[in-house]
């Protein structure tokens, strides 16, 4: 069966290196985007099975990425994880409003990053 | 007056005469300018106070045209509703006496036969611009804490992306992701790993409390149920107890009043007191206890454990606050957890404190009241 496709977007290249190994060391094909532009392109180009989102980006930040990639019927069913500074707070309401799948809090525990992306993956 | 004297009998002379020496003396003694006016505003009598204030000629002269800066009668001045013996009442007249302002305290009597008014004034010119002070310095100081709140938030957000990446970076090596490690290795980087958690709950209780502080967090006051709340928080606490082999036991009153508060702040507050009591105490157990009293329903987290030592129960919800022993500081404790608990009672109106002897255990305790129903 062909590996699930993930799309990693954060301007913190360090972090995204870190998070690219361990999903691929957990049986995912990692693609990344360091900036709101580039995700959207690569979203619409890749079409990816889930998509992991950092709020502040470079170019167009994460709550309209989102929305954009919601409001499209071609790419709405794909599930997106926001990472957001603190749960509970309006950043995670906000993102919920956007359309978010579900957030997780950075710094975050890498078992509930990866147990949310099994539950959300299909 | 001398008819009178002769018709009373010596002992109520004596009194009458004593009685109208008091009066003058207070008259001619009260630091305040004091005035008779008729129903038209006509000074009929004025005490030494008042004369310096609005000069000798005044008999017979209206009050406001001697004392008033435009000359006009004052906007609430008593006479408007006309004058009713006995009653008394103040009100506040700007623009007197070159921009002073007096609070003028009035009493409706009867004056050599005519309906009249005895006046007192009072300068509160001084006293109305220190309060306006205090206004404007109670307003800035809310503003600074807004501005540092903001300035807190951007910081911790900045503090929390390096940390994130130092987190996942020991996390992959540490759990053997990155190829299996060498005992002390894993021992090390354990180490690393513990700090980088703590580093990143001082983060966020940083950031909770300025908010907090600065009044920037909305409080989302519902209808509740203590008890269920407590048992929710108490479930979460129940597994970190049994770890250390302690009994977690609750003790509510089944017949306390709903109360109006935030659920998941007193959540926090109770998590923060339980987990406390759990990191200090080795044996024994740890009881929440419920009940209602007089206006308020008490809340308290006792335990068996070490005990505070005297001195140091009064900066217990300080910020920062470590005990002597160094205990919290070693257990990965920010230091503001109790600060944020106290921040958070008293944002409801409640009163939050604790007991303890050294040896003996610790009782934190907290009080919300109940809010009054209306109708």
């Amino acid at each position: 069966m062909a590996k699930k496709k993930i799309l990693l977007v954060d301007d913190e290249r360090d972090l995204v290196e870190a998070v690219k190994f361990r999903l691929e060391a957990n049986d995912y094909d990692v693609i990344a985007a360091y900036d709101g532009q580039e995700a959207l392109d690569k979203a619409r180009k890749e079409k990816p099975d889930l998509i992991i989102l950092d709020l502040m980006l470079p170019k167009m930040d994460g709550y309209k990425v989102c929305a954009m990639l919601k409001r499209d019927s071609r790419y709405s069913t794909i599930p997106i994880i926001m990472f957001t500074a603190r749960a509970g707070d309006s950043d995670a309401k906000l993102g919920k409003e956007m359309g978010a799948d579900a957030y997780i809090t950075k710094p975050f525990e890498p078992k509930a990053l990866l147990d949310t992306i099994k539950e959300l993956i299909k | 007056m001398f008819a009178k004297f002769c018709l009373m009998g010596n002992k109520k002379a004596q009194e009458f005469l004593e009685l109208s020496d008091f009066n003058s003396s207070l008259i001619k003694t009260i630091p305040f300018g004091l005035d008779i006016v008729d129903e038209n505003g006509n000074i009929l009598f004025l005490n030494k106070a008042m004369e310096s204030i609005v000069g000798r000629d005044a008999i017979g002269k209206k009050c406001w045209e001697l004392y008033r800066d435009d000359r006009k009668q004052c906007k609430d001045c008593p006479l408007i509703k006309g004058i009713k013996v006995g009653e008394t009442s103040s009100i506040n007249s700007g623009g007197v006496l070159g921009g002073k302002t007096f609070r003028i305290s009035h009493t409706g009597m009867v004056y050599h036969g005519k309906k009249s008014v005895l006046e007192i004034f009072q300068d509160v010119t001084e006293f109305i611009a220190i309060q306006k002070k205090l206004k404007q310095a109670n307003e800035e100081l809310s503003a600074a804490l807004k501005v540092k709140s903001e300035f807190t938030s951007m910081v911790s957000h900045e503090l929390r992306t390096p940390l994130t990446a130092i987190k996942e970076g020991i996390g992959i090596v540490f759990d053997g992701t990155a190829g299996s490690l060498t005992k002390e290795q894993t021992e090390f980087l354990s180490i690393a790993k513990r700090n980088v958690d703590r580093l990143a709950r001082l983060i966020n209780d940083i950031l909770d409390f300025q908010k907090l502080e600065a009044g920037v967090i909305a409080f989302n006051i519902q209808e509740n149920s203590i008890n269920e709340t407590v048992k929710e928080a108490c479930k979460m606490m129940t597994g970190l107890a049994g770890e250390k082999g302690l009994k977690l036991v609750l003790n509510l009153d089944e017949k306390l009043p709903r109360l109006k508060f935030d659920k998941d702040k007193i959540t926090q507050v109770l998590e923060n007191l339980v987990n406390n009591a759990v990191k200090f105490t080795k044996n024994g157990s740890i009881t929440v206890v419920t009940r209602r009293e007089d206006n308020a329903v008490h809340v308290s987290v006792e335990d068996t454990g070490l005990g505070i030592k005297e001195e140091d129960l009064p900066r217990l919800f300080q910020k920062f606050s470590q005990l002597e022993s160094g205990l919290e500081r070693k257990t990965g404790g920010s230091g503001l957890g109790l600060a944020i608990s106290k921040e958070i009672i008293e944002k409801h109106k409640g009163k939050i404190w604790a007991e303890s002897k050294e040896g003996k255990g610790s009782a934190f305790h907290f009080l919300l009241p109940i809010a009054e129903r209306k109708g």
